[in-house]
């Protein structure tokens, strides 16, 4: 990191010297990631299902981590449960829980390779981008559903001191702090940093602890740089932090949650990102360069029981460099983009499950001692570990281009991208325990024997993956200003991988193949997953009034899907979850937003999705799941808010006063493929007033006002039911104060 | 599970095998097998006696020509025809193996006469019979795959020894078909595999079985049935058990009493029946039959 750190510091030293005049501002698009592969303009006019949440949104509606951003746009959903690890999303059907996302995340262009890393703070973000449908053809590897493109304040933009203290209901505390100032007129730094708290809502009934209390915070420093006229120079490194005590699972049966053993995610995260950008006169170059580390440790009561069955912990170290080179041109009628990119990170994770002593007596002993009361075994210590080691180099290569040809109202575009990956994973896995054997069929009870459990599998496994990504849309400008209709297809591609967590299950296997059970999995089989790829079709309108008052987008959609991975709780006593390619499965949908300025300071927004997304073709082996609906991604999104705002005289006792209302509606959600389990649809109430004067602002705010009772997550494991609770109604007050310079 | 064309696995080891005889001109070349971990059971048909003897070593040279045709060579020694028999050396000539689809090549010659002999017409081998099948199993205790060869050899000798070589320990694979006696409910599996070993000293024999189902909701099991009689009749082999507890792990599960155990394997045709009752404290009695093979049959194996 410091490699890209100190060039920024001598271009510091260097700018300072130059006296030229350059604006004082710089306008976003010049720089945001979605200007650089899209090309400069309105969403509005571009053929993609899009949704911006701008800065007074984000923090009109109390925007703090990406999870908050769930249903402002159609069909998009982020549950909030687990960790921050677990950043699942789901757009039009297509998600995934663990290992590879379908959604990609840029943050000032920089492109996360973890998903592990999505959940953050969001301080200071200008723009929220929610693009839906295939991203691959431009930006590659697991953007199968869509991207989500971060873009943070720019001190370049705007320049002073922010500051945000908040306290609320369930314990929470916020505080955030920004300083954005200009070394020169063409060079600007911006520093912010903040910390957050929160205390819980959930209790585990065990030891009376806050299941869901955590802390952490993040420190961001940005670079933006105009060296000259055509050149712009962004540099955004930031550190994040995250503690969290616990999960708040509840078991289904007693409806409480209760566990025994230590739960906790802390993570450590550290990303660099360069952007530099040359526009000449007709061709503009930019390249991406990005630096990424993330360490971090699960640690779990995997049975989530008071009982001690097992715990598992995850480890993790990996760190990622990536490269994007991006050209982009037009001659006439005729635009074209073509790029390079490539990556390369490598993990090193641990990932022990140790067996306790209620996991040893009714996991492994019970059954065979059923079997065999007269030759019955004891295990010789009360608890054991599988251990787990694994490396995870993964390298890859890209080279896209895009040709658009405008004829008339009309423009017809064609994408195309080349993607090569290529993944290992080095694994080791250990066992060493023994067991008694007892001959109760003596008149005494006597030893028959001992047995030594010991296990020391090595191993490597590699995937190469070659992906040809194809993209054509046709898009016709309509007579109503900012205003389009358009069709696209498209091809999405989500990447193969292995799934770590499975070797604990392969290693339990094992020692059951020492008690004389057949051993039954393959490691090769059963943890590499294949990728995953879909057929986009969709068809969209972008619409305004001619005084702009008035907006809608409309989308509909058809997506087939092939191999698409799904998680899975095996069925019985394994350990860990699985990813499991699922066959075919098919999503067709609806999109609506809108927004309008009524007038008079009252606007309203609305965003509702809907999606029918079922298995075309899913046989475990056991269970046909065909024509069932897809777990985990709901059918309906809603969003609705109103907004009333006036200004009164500057020196008033109250210079400003806006009143939001908004309701979050979701649902129906299956858990599982049986679709036995679901949710409901559920509608959430939130509101908030805030009061301005001067520098200073306050804001009252309330979520979840009706106290609706729903569930974010449910999943079976070891034969149990458990749920996570969605929180409670809660409220709080959020002070700010903003000293802008003149 | 994999099958091999034994002239794919010619080639491979040609390729690969660090014992190769390395007798390679031109137009041919030769891979030798040794086949050591066997027994003859030799039938006087002038007496009607069966005899055991144990330790033959047969040698065959593969020789793989260059006009496509394959050839055996076989030598035998230590090999006895009978209790008052002394041991005796034969090679004989090469015989050429006849490839049909995806069966095991083999063998079948009349009259031939070995070619070590002083006399060389004093002994004759009547009829003589070789097949070899090439399979890649997945060794249960490393989990990694491994090639076993199946090798069938009978020959007759002055038309009077009827010799059947029967390797000491079998790979079998089949389909198990259970019978409950409660309901007469029926549970059919390809899963399992048959390891019988023999012992030609003790004339004892056991079968370990990786994969043991007999109902539906019972875990596999990796069981042993020990301490089996066998007999062999001409061109037969025939195992016999009243009963026996059978051990998993080493260890004895009392719970699955086995009962009128009776088995016959067929080298020739590379087949076999097993046949036994279970009466399972947990899970009832039942009535298993097996068809063996030892052709693998399940993707699993």
């Amino acid at each position: 990191m410091s490699g890209l750190l100190l060039p920024l510091l001598v271009v510091a030293a260097a700018a300072a010297a130059d006296s030229a005049s350059v604006p004082a501002a710089v306008t976003l698009d010049e720089v945001s990631v979605t200007a650089i592969k899209g090309g400069a303009g309105s969403t509005a006019l571009k053929p993609v299902a899009a949704t911006v949440v701008g800065e007074n949104e984000i923090e009109r509606l109390g925007i703090v981590t990406m999870k908050d951003v769930s249903e402002l746009a159609p069909n998009f959903y982020i549950p909030d449960y687990g960790s921050r690890m677990t950043s699942s999303i789901y757009v039009r059907g297509i998600g995934a829980r663990i290992d590879q996302p379908s959604v990609g995340l840029n943050v000032d262009n920089v492109p996360f390779l973890n998903k592990d890393n999505y959940d953050f703070d969001l301080v200071d973000i200008e723009r929220i981008e929610v693009m839906r449908g295939p991203q691959s053809t431009l930006y590659g590897r697991n953007t199968m559903a869509g991207t989500i493109n971060v873009t943070t304040l720019s001190p370049l933009r705007w320049q002073g001191v922010r500051v945000m203290a908040e306290g609320g209901t369930g314990g929470t505390a916020r505080a955030a702090a920004g300083f954005y100032g200009k070394l020169h007129p063409r060079l600007g730094m911006a520093l912010t940093a903040d910390f957050h708290y929160q205390n819980g809502f959930f209790k585990n009934s065990y030891n009376g602890a806050r299941a869901d209390r955590e802390e952490g915070g993040s420190l961001r420093w940005k670079t933006a740089w105009r060296p000259a006229a055509a050149t712009m120079v962004e540099n955004t490194a930031s550190l994040t932090l995250s503690r969290q005590h616990g999960y708040p699972y509840a078991y289904v049966e007693t409806g409480r949650i209760a566990y025994n053993d230590t739960c906790f995610y802390k993570r450590t995260g550290i990303t660099d990102g360069l952007t530099v950008k040359w526009t000449g006169g007709r061709v503009s170059v930019s390249s991406i360069t990005s630096f990424q580390y993330i360490d971090d440790n699960m640690t779990l009561d995997q049975d989530f029981l008071p009982d001690s069955y097992f715990t598992l912990t995850q480890k993790r170290r990996e760190w990622g460099l990536t490269q994007d080179v991006v050209a982009q041109g037009t001659a006439g009628r005729y635009t074209w983009l073509g790029g390079l990119f490539g990556f390369y990170k490598r993990g090193t994770m641990d990932a022990p499950v140790t067996f306790k002593e209620d996991g040893i007596e009714r996991l492994i002993i019970a059954h065979r001692n059923e079997m065999n009361a007269d030759y019955p075994v004891s295990w010789d210590s009360d608890r054991f570990p599988l251990l787990s080691y694994f490396t995870i180099p993964v390298g890859g290569f890209a080279a896209y281009h895009r040709s658009s040809l405008e004829l008339g109202e009309w423009t017809l575009a064609a994408d195309l991208r080349l993607d090569i990956e290529h993944t290992r994973l080095d694994y080791r896995s250990v066992c060493d325990a023994s067991y008694t054997i007892h001959d109760l069929t003596g008149a005494e009870p006597t030893v028959f024997g001992t047995e030594r459990v010991d296990i020391d599998n090595a191993g490597s496994l590699s995937h190469t993956y070659v992906q040809l990504l194809p993209k054509l849309t046709v898009t016709r400008r309509l007579d109503l200003p900012e205003s389009i209709i358009y069709a696209s297809s498209s091809k999405g591609y989500k990447a193969g991988g292995y799934n770590t967590q499975m070797f604990s299950d392969v290693l339990q296997q094992q020692v059951m193949a020492s008690m004389g059970v057949t051993s039954k999995y393959d490691v090769a089989e059963i943890v590499s997953y294949k990728p995953e790829q879909s057929w986009n079709f969709e068809v969209g309108t972008h619409l305004s009034t001619p005084s702009r008052r008035l907006t809608a987008d409309v989308a509909l959609f058809w997506i087939e899907c092939r191999d698409q991975q799904l998680t899975m709780f095996p069925d019985g006593v394994t350990t860990g979850r699985i990813m499991a390619n699922a066959g075919r499965t098919r999503s067709l949908g609806a999109e609506l937003s809108a927004s309008w300025l009524i007038g008079g300071g009252l606007s309203l927004k609305g965003a509702w999705g809907y999606t029918n997304a079922t298995f075309r073709q899913f046989n475990n082996g056991m269970i046909d799941y065909s024509g069932k609906r897809v777990p985990y991604a709901p059918s309906n999104t809603l969003f609705l808010g109103a907004t009333w705002a006036k200004r009164f005289a500057p020196g008033s006792l109250i210079e400003g006063i806006e009143a939001n209302i908004n309701a979050r509606g979701l649902g129906d959600i299956y858990w599982d493929e049986a679709n036995t389990h679901r949710q409901p649809f559920y509608m959430l109430a939130g509101a908030s007033v805030r009061l301005s004067r001067g520098v200073w602002s306050v804001d009252l705010w309330g979520e979840n006002l009706t106290a609706t009772r729903f569930n974010t997550f449910s999943y079976v494991s070891v034969g149990n039911t458990f749920l996570q609770r969605g929180k409670p109604c809660r409220g709080g007050i959020t002070l700010r104060l903003t000293f802008a310079n003149t | 599970m994999k099958k091999f064309n034994f002239l794919f696995i010619l080639c491979a080891m040609m390729a690969f095998t660090s014992c190769l005889n390395n007798d390679s001109d031109d137009t041919q070349t030769t891979v030798t097998r040794n086949y050591t971990q066997c027994f003859n059971s030799v039938y006087d048909n002038a007496t009607g006696e069966i005899v055991l003897t144990a330790q033959p070593k047969y040698v065959f040279n593969i020789i793989y020509k260059g006009d496509g045709s394959i050839y055996g060579q076989i030598s035998m020694t230590n090999v006895s025809l009978g209790i008052d028999i002394p041991y005796t050396n034969f090679d004989l000539p090469e015989l050429k193996f006849t490839l049909t689809g995806n069966s095991a090549p083999v063998i079948k010659a009349t009259d031939v006469f070995p070619t070590n002999l002083a006399n060389a017409h004093a002994v004759t081998f009547t009829e003589v019979r070789l097949s070899v099948l090439d399979r890649v199993l997945k060794n249960e205790n490393t989990l990694q795959q491994e090639i076993y060869t199946a090798y069938s050899l009978s020959f007759t000798v002055n038309n009077r020894y009827e010799v059947t070589v029967y390797p000491t320990q079998y790979y079998y694979f089949g389909t198990t078909g259970t019978v409950a006696d409660a309901d007469g409910s029926e549970f059919s599996t390809t899963s399992p595999r048959y390891a019988i070993s023999l012992n030609p000293q003790t004339k004892k024999a056991s079968i370990d079985i990786t994969g043991a189902q007999f109902v539906s909701n019972m875990p596999a099991m990796n069981m042993t049935f020990g301490d089996i009689d066998f007999t062999t009749t001409r061109g037969n082999l025939v195992m016999e058990k009243d009963a026996l507890t059978p051990t998993i792990n080493n260890t004895p599960f009392p719970t699955f009493p086995i009962s009128e155990l009776t088995a016959m394997l067929n080298p020739e045709k590379t087949t076999g029946t097993l046949r036994f009752n279970c009466t399972a404290a947990t899970m009832g009695a039942y009535k298993v039959a097996v068809a063996l093979q030892e052709e693998p049959i399940n993707p699993k194996n």
